[in-house]
């Protein structure tokens, strides 16, 4: 591994950090237009995040030193997340560090510090926002890695970035396995991020709250590292995407300086057409009840299984 | 491993991955504190305008576990007594059983029992009967071998 690799790695983890909660920002202007409202600012999660970090910290007086640690923790997890996702070069240093099936854990590292960080305070809506959490979690994490298993069966491997290389040095043929396991991915980055279906990030009415609950009693810089996370875990989510089903564009195996440079449009093309594709689902489709979310993230399994049926029966 | 998948193409390095996010939660935590160090206040949570919160209204693992008996309301046997509104005493009681320990393990393990019982008729607990146990043995075993 060279020492361009390695500043390849740190360039791709900081734009990581820089670009999320750009793509947040554009998610939700998108959404606006979408619903005839005027957009905010593109640049508006950055200064939310910005105005956090200069507040000065309230928590709670009976908050465990578990309830401080956590926005750290979660936060970590994610940027080691996007360490490990080859979202603009594929001869990441780390990729041999965590597989597909260890970035899950990562997620799931994120999920329950966030939960045990709600619960730490005891009030009911913290707990019942976590409730409702581990509940999607452990109900789309079967998805996932049947998504991934799909994916990596296919290519012989569970490293995401070699994955991502082989599909995309593959003669470009449309696989039936991955169409439907695309579907199942999609639902599953809704769900797990708080997107419309399964949870509202607008939301202000505290009993739908799933995500926002958990984050109720967090405030200034804790509160914006949860933030500038949320923001990193759609981002992450959003080149996981990328990596298994639309591959191309990306620097495959430190092709040098120049496959970089086309990486970086080529990221921020797929970015915007994502942004779009998630506004335009977020606008057609109503938040269901909580529990009508299970059902739907049933439906995202059940494509898994049948992208994973479709390749084992049919090779393709 | 968990991957259907031949080993040597899983590639996982537990230690790297725990050096990589306490290397980035370290580097957070500094830069946090030393770029933003503003004082921590501590107050009172948060309580929805219901200003007497006790612990008795916190919620409980039976309600963290709440959703999954929901979802999977049909592979549990549940018996639930709520309170009406009414109530002057009210009291919830549920006793939730696990269908499958009924339906598929208590009917194998009678059946493991039953054999074992019909089985224990060998073991007479007489010296002369496991001689003979024994002896048999021999005698079988020394006419497959000639």
């Amino acid at each position: 591994v060279s020492a361009t690799a390695w500043l390849t790695q740190f360039l791709e983890v900081l734009a990581a950090l820089a670009l999320a909660p750009l793509f947040l920002g554009w998610v939700n202007a998108c959404r606006a237009w979408l619903q005839n409202r005027r957009a905010p600012s593109l640049l508006l999660p950055y200064r939310g995040i910005r105005k956090l970090f200069h507040k000065d910290a309230v928590i709670a007086a009976n908050a465990s030193p578990l309830f401080r640690m956590a926005p750290y923790v979660v936060f970590g997890a994610m940027v080691a997340a996007a360490a490990v996702i080859p979202s603009m070069e594929t001869g990441l240093p780390f990729r041999s560090a965590a597989d597909a099936i260890a970035l899950v854990g990562l997620l799931a590292i994120a999920r329950v510090f966030m939960s045990l960080a709600a619960m730490d305070i005891g009030t009911a809506f913290g707990t019942l926002g976590a409730r409702r959490e581990m509940m999607v979690g452990f109900l789309a994490e079967p998805a996932l890695l049947m998504i991934i298993f799909v994916a990596s069966l296919i290519s012989a491997t569970t490293a995401l970035p070699l994955i991502s290389e082989r599909l995309a040095v593959q003669a470009p043929a449309l696989y039936p396995s991955l169409a439907f396991t695309a579907v199942a991915f999609t639902m599953v980055l809704l769900a797990e991020n708080a997107r419309i279906p399964v949870d509202n990030p607008a939301t202000h009415l505290e009993l739908t709250m799933i995500h926002e609950a958990m984050l109720l009693e967090y405030s200034a810089r804790h509160l914006a590292l949860m933030e500038w996370a949320a923001a990193l875990k759609l981002f992450n989510y959003a080149c996981i995407g990328f990596a298994l089903f639309v591959p191309w564009g990306a620097s495959l195996g430190e092709a040098g300086v120049l496959a970089l440079a086309i990486s970086i449009p080529a990221l921020a093309a797929k970015l915007a057409i994502a942004g779009v594709w998630l506004a335009l689902l977020e606008t057609v489709s109503a938040k269901l009840r909580v529990f009508r979310a299970p059902e739907f993230l049933a439906t995202a399994f059940m494509f898994a299984v049948l992208g994973l049926l479709v390749h084992l029966l049919l090779g393709a | 491993m968990l991957a259907p998948l031949p080993e040597r193409a899983v590639s996982y390095a537990p230690l790297v991955l725990f050096a990589v996010i306490a290397g980035v939660i370290a580097v957070t935590f500094m830069v946090v504190r030393f770029v933003y160090r503003r004082p921590v206040r501590r107050a009172p949570p948060w309580d929805c305008g219901f200003a007497r919160l006790d612990p008795r209204m916190q919620d409980t693992a039976e309600g963290f576990g709440q959703p999954i008996r929901h979802i999977f309301v049909s592979f549990f046997e549940m018996e639930r007594q709520l309170p009406s509104p009414l109530d002057a005493a009210p009291r919830y009681r549920v006793v939730v059983g696990d269908r499958f320990w009924k339906a598929l393990y208590a009917p194998l393990a009678a059946l493991v029992q039953r054999a074992a019982n019909s089985v224990a008729w060998l073991q007479q607990g007489r010296i002369s009967v496991y001689l003979t146990y024994s002896f048999i043995t021999l005698v079988v075993l020394l006419a497959v071998m000639l």
